[in-house]
């Protein structure tokens, strides 16, 4: 129980975490770092979900291996939709601008 | 005709065909709770991901009208939500390692129930908040998009508990197992459309 209260800790800490840098309006990080720290932060949140709540630890390795592809394949291809679409709008969109994080 | 066993997990009784069932499922019976669930959570996380990279794509072809309607959306209530559904995952989760233990596990079960139905709540809230602004599922392809993957995992949302009510009283160590993970999945899946759809810009 006490591995799923230190889950459940994380998790909200984190979620307060991108709550608060979501409600700042200053400029905090360049873009490209901004969509990557998103995207790794919901992969962690994801994994720790999996792991602990689902409890995938005692499933077999593969299943764990397979899990893991699926969340870095979806996180890449959004980062990588991302950095490309920005890359297309030179003038609108510079990949090392910084951004507000909302 | 059934037998009772000794885990880790506590005493199970295992009905002799399920054994036979399991061990015919090759990879997917050592995974907690039914296979058939996941065989079906499998499938549905398939699809959320398509959802979301569609998403993503979709607003590199529209980005303005993609950044202009997503400020309209109430980044606030997502978070909270959010906080919600964890904290929802992990009372469910409590309650299957109750239920493992032999321990009340009900209590666990009912409020992690109760939590999803906030969940539900704010998301009337804040689809009620969008449609007063006049704005719709008509409306562009953000929106059509945006209603489509929340409705989508709201609609799963109300599958889960309907699952978990069933649950809650065919309170089996498996049983408890395979609703458990339906409803994980769909906090999975929520953690990662809070991000894709709501924060990044």
């Amino acid at each position: 129980m006490a591995a799923l209260v230190k889950a459940w800790i994380v998790l909200v800490v984190l979620t307060l975490a991108a709550m608060a840098a979501s409600a700042a309006q200053g400029r905090l990080l360049p873009y490209i770092i901004q969509t990557a720290v998103i995207l790794a932060v919901a992969g962690f949140k994801a994994s720790t979900i999996l792991n602990h709540f689902l409890d995938l630890r005692s499933a077999s390795r593969g299943w764990r291996i397979l899990f893991s592809i699926y969340l870095v394949v979806l996180g890449g291809s959004v980062f990588a939709v991302y950095a490309i679409g920005c890359a297309l709008m030179p003038g609108q969109c510079s990949l090392l601008a910084y951004g507000s994080v909302r | 005709m059934g037998c009772f066993g000794v885990t880790e997990r506590g005493l199970i009784q295992f009905p002799n065909e399920n054994v036979e069932e399991r061990a015919g499922w090759g990879p997917l019976s050592s995974l907690p709770g039914n296979p058939m669930m996941w065989i079906l959570i499998l499938g549905e996380i398939a699809v959320f991901g398509v959802f979301l990279v569609g998403f993503v794509v979709a607003r590199m072809l529209e980005p303005q009208i993609f950044e202009s309607s997503q400020a309209h959306l109430s980044r606030m209530l997502a978070g909270v939500n959010t906080l919600v559904l964890v904290t929802s995952g992990f009372l469910v989760a409590a309650a299957v390692f109750q239920r493992r233990h032999n321990r009340q596990a009900k209590v666990f079960l009912a409020a992690g129930m109760m939590l999803g139905v906030l969940f539900l709540g704010i998301k009337s809230v804040e689809y009620m908040q969008l449609f007063d602004e006049g704005f719709g599922i008509e409306t562009n392809t953000f929106f059509r998009l945006y209603f489509m993957i929340t409705g989508f995992h709201a609609l799963h949302i109300i599958l889960g508990l309907v699952i978990l009510g069933i649950v809650l009283f065919a309170d089996s160590v498996d049983n408890m197992e395979t609703g458990a993970a339906f409803w994980h999945m769909l906090d999975m899946i929520w953690v990662l459309i809070y991000p894709i759809v709501y924060l990044l810009h």
